[in-house]
């Protein structure tokens, strides 16, 4: 695990950018590079959130086609994982919007912290969302499977941090970027969707899960 | 295993280390657990990670938790997939810089692509009322002569490829014919005056989509083809007395899609009088309508990167795809974000003059020219042999605001 994650979060900002300023300039496959480089990122996150593998490669493209079309434009930050995801996370939004599904669930008490900033509510609030949980029965029939349908029973933000953090690989400040949020709101908010993802697991018998709209 | 956890210092502190500016205080598990995770990230032994939170196993079990999920949850996509995608986006992306992605005029660039995308979204919420399901229509503002409609193209093309559901092909077929009018109307209300040739190849691709849609397994989308060919006489007739220059292309199709009742000649004597007062087969002067999905493999031709790999390809539908020959519009856009959201608002595209159509950049693999108007003798023949169903009516697709 050590190599797969350091080697997939961290890119070599000097040869991206040097590949944006190729591609800017009309090397298709310097933006065959970058479609290399990020693909399987926006693809997991895309496939995570809408649990379709024809979508999700059909979004992940309509994605690349908005990078291309966006590149001219875009303000070199360091890496483009924030930018593209952010692309992501608004193509599958509008994907919803045309199907005319609405957010799976409301929003926990966190996430409208994360938007409200209402400190009190915060602590309050947390408190009253913990409960006792099992302690160490995270691990059992953790496949893609089991994670697909304990993800069905989180919140659209929820599974969103999820996607971003864990399918995506992104840093902290990254998905904060690409959510618009504060580096403090992703915190809180991945950890309450971890610990809600948790619990979802340990209620998972097996059985389908809640139909969501997805 | 259940574990008692430590009662937890719940209050969130502003001046967490790293967080001084967060706009939302942290509460110290969330920190713990993010700068835990973050570790392991980075390459630290996750048993080394989770050891050092021996006081806190909830916590501990969280942080597995994320390792598992990092492990399960990335995705690859599938090869003949990333290599399709690959090709077509290195193709798109190596077009010359004045034909990519910048339209006529300085400084256009990327301000001009962004309206573009958010009217996509119009025609993609036109595709959802049709119901299609992951189908997505790439814009309905790229028109013929415009720098990205090659672009446009080739994307139909390649979704088109990559779909391989019959009753979603022809969903997608749908949506697609109603573009190629969407084209057609847009050409005519910006005052592009576009050419005859120009209408009747957008009318022949029209026609080829909505026989393309036949190949559904599921009735309903023949029935959605056939009341789309139904309803679009009405409106070729309008757009007939609005462009004058395509004013008899539009108003053949139109009459070929709602011929007129023909006078009916006197029968013979020895012959009785149908009781339904039959009407005689319209004259016709080419082959009838193949009832058949005609497999030319036009619509590989379009696609960059060569013809679909087998293992990939349906059954080949001819849908021509080349970019038509007209001069690059002149449009204004207001500015706007880096990167395209939801939110766009609608772009206020400013109509170019009239011009005669000149070659324009081809995609990568420009397909070959179509014929001109290659159904609509067929078309005639077809509706003239096709008596109208009485008892079913035109059903017009709702649309949404």
């Amino acid at each position: 695990m050590r190599e797969t994650l350091a080697e997939r979060a961290l890119s070599n900002p000097m040869d991206e950018r040097a590949l944006v300023e190729r591609a800017r300039a009309g090397d298709g496959q310097a933006f065959g590079l970058l479609y290399e480089r990020y693909v399987d990122r926006v693809y997991g996150f895309v496939l995570f959130r809408v649990r379709d593998e024809s979508v999700a490669q059909d979004l992940t493209q309509d994605v690349f086609i908005q990078v291309l079309r966006g590149l001219d434009g875009y303000d070199w930050r360091g890496t483009l994982a924030p930018w593209l995801l952010r692309i992501a996370r608004n193509t599958v939004i509008d994907h919803w919007r045309r199907l005319g599904r609405r957010p799976e669930r409301p929003m926990s008490a966190v996430e409208a912290e994360v938007d409200g900033d209402d400190e009190d509510s915060l602590i309050g609030r947390v408190a009253d969302e913990e409960g006792e949980m099992a302690i160490g029965q995270a691990e059992a029939w953790l496949d893609r499977a089991a994670f697909q349908r304990a993800a069905a029973q989180l919140t659209d933000l929820q599974r969103e941090v999820i996607a971003l953090r864990f399918a995506s690989g992104l840093s902290i400040r990254e998905t904060a970027d690409a959510m618009s949020r504060s580096e403090g709101a992703i915190k809180n908010l991945q950890h309450h969707a971890v610990r809600a993802l948790r619990r979802a697991l340990g209620r998972d018998d097996g059985a389908p899960s809640r139909d969501d709209g997805a | 295993m259940t574990s008692r956890r430590q009662p937890p210092d719940r209050r969130p502190r502003a001046d967490v280390a790293g967080d001084a500016a967060a706009a939302v205080p942290v509460y110290p598990a969330a920190e713990r657990f993010a700068r835990a995770w973050d570790a392991v990230r980075d390459g630290a032994a996750l048993d080394d990670v989770v050891g050092a939170m021996a006081d806190d196993a909830e916590l501990a079990d969280l942080v597995r938790l994320a390792a598992a999920a990092a492990r399960q949850l990335p995705a690859t996509v599938d090869g003949p997939v990333r290599a399709r995608q690959r090709a077509f986006l290195e193709s798109a992306a190596g077009r010359p810089r004045g034909t990519r992605l910048s339209g006529v005029g300085a400084g256009v660039g990327w301000r001009w692509a962004w309206p573009q995308l958010a009217l996509r979204f119009g025609a993609a919420v036109m595709a959802a009322s049709l119901g299609l399901g992951s189908a997505v229509v790439v814009s309905a503002n790229d028109l013929p002569g415009d720098t990205l409609y090659g672009v446009k193209r080739a994307a139909e093309s390649a979704r088109l490829a990559l779909t391989f559901d019959p009753d979603q092909r022809a969903a997608y077929h749908i949506a697609l014919a109603e573009l190629r009018l969407s084209e057609i109307r847009a050409l005519i209300d910006r005052g592009r005056n576009p050419s005859a040739a120009v209408i009747e190849a957008l009318l022949g691709q029209w026609t080829a989509a909505l026989t393309a849609a036949r190949g559904a397994a599921d009735p309903a989308m023949a029935d959605r083809a056939a009341a789309a060919r139904a309803t679009a006489a009405d409106g070729l007739r309008d757009l007939a007395g609005r462009a004058p220059a395509a004013a008899d292309v539009l108003g053949a199709a139109a009459t070929a899609l709602d011929p007129p009742a023909p006078s009916r000649p006197a029968p013979p004597p020895d012959r009785p009088r149908s009781p339904r007062g039959g009407l005689p087969s319209a004259p016709t002067s080419a082959a009838s309508m193949p009832t058949s999905t005609p497999s030319t493999g036009a619509i590989d031709a379009a696609a960059p990167g060569g013809a679909v790999p087998s293992s990939l390809a349906p059954a080949p539908v001819a849908l021509p795809t080349e970019t038509l020959s007209l001069p690059p519009a002149t449009t204004s856009a207001p500015g706007g974000p880096s990167e395209p959201t939801a939110a766009a608002p609608p772009a206020t595209a400013q109509p170019g003059p009239p011009a005669e159509p000149t070659d324009a950049a081809p995609p990568a693999t420009a397909p070959p020219e179509p014929p001109v108007n290659p159904r609509a003798n067929e078309r005639a023949t077809e509706m003239a042999e096709r008596p109208p169903d009485p008892t079913r009516s035109p059903q017009r697709t709702p649309r949404r605001p």
